[in-house]
């Protein structure tokens, strides 16, 4: 059982560390889209937007940390609108108003909201420091990084300003879908796994991993801050 | 585990149906969109309609102007 546990763990491990180079990468053919397009392209971007929150997984592992103790519907579409509001607003404004932070760093405290939802799960928070955050006040902030993240990597591509709202918002938009549709697979997956013993054998080892993952994007990223 | 209260699973009935939406969704996603953005393959005609189709490029066009944007950054630099 113990052999089983740290071959998942450092499966995990390693396969975060393999593919952190690739976190939010842009391929090339969107690259040039991005320099070359001049007025507004709704669906375009709307498609770039969708594009980046399925291949995002930074904020993907955010928001499997989030819901995994999520049961009710309600619930669930209660703290993953919370996380729309919080990127939105920071998407928004930070490319309307060109908010310039430096995008290692934002990433990393993007990696830290990972470590935290790992920890949250396993009730870090009341065992060892005897209160619970506000989880809802708490995934809004983190939401506000998040989004602020999404600004900063659109920023970087200094594409036309013409037809910027209309674009912002269909990237918007497209960053809702992608999220709904990763989200739909994440929860049938969980709800599976949580009709078997395994899920409760299984839940602890999830959110360490979780927490590992957070700590080596984050050490990634401040990595790539310091050598910047 | 703190985030959560009640610990009711979603029934077996409710798992299928957001399965059958996940795939409808998926599918209508690939050939909307993803073909017609990504390969240029529209065999709906949608992704001309809607607009997917614009973000297509030939491989080799993005070649040469991968190559136009790094020799300019090349001269910059010299």
């Amino acid at each position: 059982m113990k052999k089983k546990i740290t071959f998942i763990t450092t499966f995990i491990t390693l396969l975060c560390l393999c593919t952190t180079a690739f976190a939010h990468g842009v391929d090339d053919k969107t690259r040039i889209f991005l320099m070359d397009n001049s007025g507004s392209a709704f669906i375009p971007f709307l498609y770039i937007g969708a594009k980046h929150m399925i291949t995002g997984y930074d904020h993907l592992l955010f928001l499997v940390g989030v819901i995994f103790f999520l049961y009710k519907p309600k619930d669930i579409l209660l703290y993953v609108s919370m996380f729309t509001i919080g990127h939105s607003i920071t998407l928004l404004l930070g490319v309307l108003f060109s908010l310039h932070v430096n995008a290692y760093l934002i990433d990393a405290i993007i990696a830290l909201s990972i470590v935290y939802k790992g920890f949250d799960n396993l009730g870090g928070f009341q065992k060892y420091f005897k209160f619970q955050p506000n989880n809802k006040i708490a995934v809004l902030i983190f939401g506000l990084f998040h989004g602020l993240g999404l600004a900063t990597k659109l920023q970087e591509f200094n594409f036309s300003k013409e037809g910027l709202l209309t674009n912002l918002i269909g990237f918007n938009i497209g960053v809702e879908i992608g999220q709904f549709i990763a989200l739909l697979y994440v929860l049938i997956i969980i709800s599976i796994w949580r009709k078997y013993k395994s899920f409760t054998q299984f839940s602890a080892i999830t959110n360490i991993a979780l927490i590992i993952a957070g700590f080596a994007l984050m050490i990634f990223q401040l990595k790539g801050f310091f050598n910047a | 585990m703190s985030t959560n209260n009640s610990t009711k699973n979603l029934s077996n009935n409710q798992i299928i149906k957001l399965t059958i939406i996940a795939i409808i969704t998926t599918i209508l996603v690939v050939f909307i969109a993803y073909l017609p953005a990504r390969y240029g393959k529209d065999y709906t005609g949608l992704g001309k309609k809607i607009g997917f189709s614009r973000l297509y490029q030939d491989h080799n066009e993005v070649d040469k102007k991968l190559k136009a944007i790094q020799s300019d950054t090349t001269n910059i630099n010299h």
